[in-house]
């Protein structure tokens, strides 16, 4: 037990330090990669763009039930008032980015890590090579790129329709005032609370891109193979966004 | 020239390929035979640099390429084809840009009438023309073969490499693709080397045949000459039992 406990601690950090070497070979030839522009927005659109349905209906929904709660306990104690500060701040340093990324995690990461697993498996990426393509240039710095750039995008939107779906709640369900839920925001929250959701975004696109992009490329064998990396790239990558999430915190607000 | 030069490479403990030695010529058509599992296709990816050797050398030309790094060895495979056993096509590219990427994704790209006229050439010489636009997914095992040569020699190689290239298809498409194999490496004078398990394929589209034991070649035999040889591992092979 304890042999297999320290094989898989061995593992763990072998991984991540491959996983940080794919990160710096890619920032390395960052700006030697031919038609970058092309294949980024290539995959923005597909990565990103094509998220925006699944961000906006989580987002909303996660402000209605948080609103929902808030707005009942608060009222309890006199402080209905202060429901739009403390939903905006909720939402915008915690709740958004953690959802958005679990959500993105999900989505992209397993989108990107099946797509390049079952290129490796079916010899694409030597085919790749064999025609003097790189890999990390063809395939992973574009869909770096492209996370990196949808998802604090996804967060914003989230932060704008997590707060508003909210004031729709606190307004019907609630009776608050909704002069109120707007001032109270404005007076409780900073523009920090926003750009530090946002950095948050950031960390957890990079993160999540090259989790699932290492997974991808290590993919072996046939189907079997391409399901083991893809489950494998989700479940680190959503390990990784709620640990990152709390020193991200400490070290943002 | 191609020069192999007591190479070895092990797997894990097994060592699969163990110091062979191979001088192939320019323009000379090679084919590799062996069991399952002996080594051919790693030798292939050897020849390309998708692999390293564990010790020796292998000399393209004049260039070794356990010395290259990897921009020298992008610029080295500009003048190698690799057709792949699984044709290898991105599936998310129409036959169009599958045969096109190499003149396409380079920092010298050529004009677009330029590719699409290699395309085209390519296209025509595999006998797929009018499958531009088809996806991979659209093309039988057979079509997918043809266009992944295409896209072998779209950028004009000197030296096709060809892995199992006849290995699953039915009768008439294994000659058709033989065919191919030998009229374009004897049309673009290029130096081809197939591996097969196939006996039609050894004997159809080589000059020389090589036969891989042990981790190493035994004496070449011709195509006359292989069904009565004296070496014993290849009577072996004959008859099934190798």
């Amino acid at each position: 037990m304890l042999h297999s406990l320290g094989k898989n601690i061995v593992k763990t950090i072998e991984e991540l330090g491959l996983i940080t070497l794919l990160c710096l070979e890619s920032s390395k030839r960052l700006f030697s990669t031919y038609n970058l522009g092309h294949r980024t927005l290539e995959q923005f659109m597909l990565l990103g763009l094509k998220s925006i349905p699944m961000t906006i209906v989580t987002s909303a929904f996660v402000g209605m039930a948080f609103t929902l709660q808030v707005s009942k306990e608060f009222i309890k104690f006199g402080a209905g008032d202060m429901i739009g500060g403390i939903v905006g701040l909720a939402l915008w340093r915690e709740l958004s980015p953690l959802i958005t990324g679990v959500v993105f995690s999900g989505r992209v990461g397993a989108a990107i890590s099946a797509e390049l697993a079952s290129m490796k498996v079916t010899e694409q990426i030597d085919a790749l090579e064999s025609l003097s393509q790189s890999p990390i240039q063809y395939l992973v710095i574009p869909r770096i790129i492209a996370c990196v750039l949808s998802l604090p995008l996804l967060v914003g939107l989230a932060d704008i329709v997590g707060f508003l779906s909210g004031f729709v709640i606190a307004v019907t369900k609630g009776n608050i005032n909704p002069y109120s839920y707007f001032s109270s925001a404005e007076s409780m929250l900073r523009i920090s609370d926003i750009t530090g959701g946002l950095y948050k975004a950031l960390v957890f696109g990079l993160v999540i891109a090259a989790i699932s992009c290492y997974k991808g490329l290590s993919a072996k064998g046939g189907a079997k193979g391409v399901g083991l990396v893809t489950t494998r790239a989700v479940v680190v990558s959503l390990i990784a966004v709620f640990i990152l999430n709390y020193f991200l915190s400490e070290l943002l607000f | 020239m191609i020069n192999i030069r007591q190479i070895s490479k092990r797997f894990g403990q097994k060592k699969i390929i163990n110091d062979l030695s191979l001088q192939i010529e320019d323009g000379e058509r090679a084919c590799i035979i062996g069991p399952s599992g002996c080594g051919k296709s790693t030798l292939l990816k050897l020849l390309t640099g998708l692999s390293k050797v564990d010790s020796g050398d292998i000399l393209i030309g004049d260039q070794s390429l356990t010395n290259l790094d990897e921009e020298g060895l992008y610029k080295l495979r500009k003048n190698i084809g690799f057709a792949f056993q699984s044709s290898a096509l991105f599936d998310s590219l129409n036959v169009e840009k599958n045969v096109g990427f190499s003149l396409c994704e380079t920092p010298d790209r050529a004009s677009d009438s330029l590719i699409l006229d290699r395309v085209q050439e390519m296209l025509d010489l595999v006998g797929m023309s009018g499958f531009e636009k088809a996806m991979p997914s659209d093309l039988s095992g057979g079509q997918q073969r043809r266009i992944g040569l295409a896209r072998a020699l779209a950028n004009r190689p000197k030296i096709v490499l060809y892995d199992e290239p006849t290995t699953g298809l039915d009768p008439q498409l294994c000659s058709n693709i033989e065919d191919l194999i030998t009229n374009l490496s004897k049309k673009l004078n290029l130096t081809s080397i197939v591996i097969s398990h196939q006996i039609s394929t050894m004997l159809r589209t080589s000059e020389k045949i090589y036969f891989m034991h042990e981790g190493r070649f035994l004496k070449p035999e011709s195509p006359e000459s292989i069904r009565n040889s004296t070496q014993a591992p290849l009577h072996a092979f004959f008859k099934g039992v190798l």
